[in-house]
């Protein structure tokens, strides 16, 4: 196999890259400045060994707590539920809430193979047993899959007699947390419904 | 509504070009594949941004082309739909982004032979004639059926799964109940319309005791947490949800007979012109427009008294695609296209 073969081939193990787009990538990195290309492998390279997944919300940081968790500054009886840890670094940049988070990292999706146990629920449930939350927001996106993600942690979290949910339907159904501006999900916050 | 004229950039095999039409009779005629279906299906897609025969909108773009593009003006609007991969939708400069905001502004009633089959075929042929239906009268039921059949595929994999979660099984019975619910809410709407009219306009085509009847897998048309319980061992058995909206069928009935049964093929025929007559009823009644006709072949295997009445009874713009031009078509204002090979010439 060619050196560009061998390139273009690999750059397609990245999700969303398909052959062409491989092809792309490849003929410009191949034209790119040699010091530039070292700054992007170990950038790579750094976040994939020091970012850790922290044991408690399951949220990239680096360090394990992460940053929000071993904050004295949060408000310790609120946990948000979102989907991805892009998610936190939306709703973080607004300002607005001071709580903890939890990632899911996904949402059920029998089609796709994805249950309940595949996600971080069970963490979730032991975190709110452990600890004194008096509400849970669920921020999944709103489409059908994170509302039925949301109904599902809501069943379960009932018997605890917890205040579970969910942000207000402002923003576009089938949209995504990181599609939308900053006072449609401040609006969706301020808005949530109990579940 | 009149579309006073089109134009296309590689769509199917038509040459690019645009074309103004009459308000009256536009009547398409060519040999076999030369395009005349591809010209409907090019006026359709600018008023619904979708095909009537295709479900995959790549098939419409020219072979080996990037793109394809239609834009259609009528008085007040000029509307286009311009496809790469994505669709873009824009109505008077205006983009756009949900599928319920751009339809409904050229409001169209489809006739084509293939139209016997919602008479003659599967079930499926003939919800989806409801669906279309509904679609075209209140654009958001569009999106209604599509969360419906998200939620009733993820509820059918539980189903399938040998050691189904049964308190997942829960959540996806509540949200199945909610949106199946909401689309009985408005096929119910429906329904008496669809009674009603039946009766006129069959008398208007010369037919006597023809009737329309609704065939619910759920009783009163709603899902019940109860109905839904009762069937679950059967469902889970079978690896599928066996009741709702999905699972229902209408039936049209001659003399209290079901047509599917007995009628013959000139009676199937007519029978589903008449279930687009009643459609074009709907649509007057609930958008206070008249549609638009686009009529491919629809009116082969008719008698000459029919096929007569049959273009007498619409008043509307028609865009009638035939191989072949016949007399019937004479009493009328007309103008027509000639088409060769994708390129339309006014004769
Ligand atoms: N994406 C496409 N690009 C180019 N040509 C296409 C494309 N899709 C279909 N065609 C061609 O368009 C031609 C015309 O199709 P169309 O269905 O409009 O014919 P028609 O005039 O309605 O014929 P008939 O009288 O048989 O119904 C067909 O020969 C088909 O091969
Ligand atoms: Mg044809
Ligand atoms: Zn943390």
């Amino acid at each position: 196999m060619s050196l560009i073969e061998d390139l273009i081939e690999k750059l397609q193990w990245l999700p969303g890259i398909g052959k062409k787009t491989a092809q792309r990538l490849a003929f410009f990195l191949q034209k790119m400045d040699v010091g530039r290309i070292k700054e992007l492998t170990d950038a790579i390279l750094k976040a994939r060994l020091e970012l850790k997944e922290c044991s408690i919300c399951h949220n990239l940081g680096e360090t394990d707590p992460c940053e929000i968790c071993s904050s004295p500054n949060r408000n310790r009886d609120m946990i948000c539920v979102v989907e991805q840890p892009a998610d936190v670094m939306v709703i973080e940049k607004i300002g607005e809430y001071k709580g903890l988070y939890h990632i899911l990292h996904g949402v059920i999706s029998p089609i796709d193979n994805i249950g309940p146990e595949d996600l971080k629920i069970e963490s979730l449930i032991a975190r709110v047993k452990e600890q004194n939350v008096s509400e849970v927001i669920v921020a999944t996106n709103p489409t059908t899959e994170g509302d039925v993600t949301a109904l599902y942690i809501a069943r379960l979290l009932k018997p605890l007699n917890i205040k579970v949910t969910r942000i207000a339907r402002g923003l576009p159904t089938g949209s995504d947390l990181g599609l939308a501006d900053t006072t449609t999900i401040l609006r969706a916050f301020e808005g949530r419904n109990e579940l | 509504m009149i579309l006073q004229a089109i134009e296309y950039e590689g769509f199917r095999n038509l040459i690019n070009s645009r074309l103004t039409f009459c308000n009256t009779l536009n009547v398409i005629t060519g040999n076999n594949g030369a395009g005349k279906t591809n010209l409907l299906e090019a006026i359709f897609f600018a008023a619904y941004c979708t095909s009537f025969r295709t479900n995959d909108d790549r098939n419409m773009v020219k072979f080996n082309e990037p793109y394809m593009r239609v834009t259609a003006i009528s008085e007040d609007t000029t509307a286009t739909v311009f496809y790469n991969g994505t669709k873009r939708m824009v109505i008077n400069g205006n983009e756009k982004s949900r599928l319920s905001e751009y339809i409904g502004w050229l409001p169209c009633v489809v006739m084509s032979f293939n139209d016997i089959w919602m008479i003659k075929g599967a079930p499926a042929k003939r919800r989806n004639f409801l669906d279309w239906l509904l679609i075209k009268i209140y654009p958001a039921y569009g999106s209604h059926l599509t969360e419906y059949r998200k939620i009733l595929r993820q509820r059918n994999t539980i189903l399938q799964q040998k050691k189904y979660h049964a308190s997942l099984l829960q959540v996806y019975n509540d949200q199945f109940i909610q949106h199946g619910n909401l689309i009985y809410a408005h096929r119910r709407k429906i329904v008496p319309i669809l009674k009603e009219k039946i009766g006129i306009v069959s008398k208007d085509l010369g037919l006597d005791g023809i009737s329309f009847e609704y065939l619910s897998s759920c009783p009163d048309m709603m899902i019940t947490s109860n109905d839904l319980k009762k069937v679950e061992p059967l469902e889970i058995q079978r690896g599928e949800t066996i009741i709702g909206p999905h699972r229902d069928d209408f039936t049209i009935n001659i003399g209290g007979r079901p047509a599917k049964q007995y009628a013959s093929q000139g009676e199937c025929r007519i029978l589903a012109l008449l279930l687009k007559l009643i459609e074009r009823e709907v649509i007057r009644q609930k958008m206070n427009q008249e549609p638009i006709y686009l009529i491919d072949e629809a009116t082969l295997e008719l008698d000459h008294f029919r096929r007569k009445r049959f273009f007498e009874l619409i008043e509307g713009q028609i865009f009638f695609a035939t191989v072949q031009e016949f007399d019937e078509l004479n009493f009328r204002n007309k103008k027509r296209f000639v088409i060769k090979e994708g390129l339309i010439a006014v004769s």
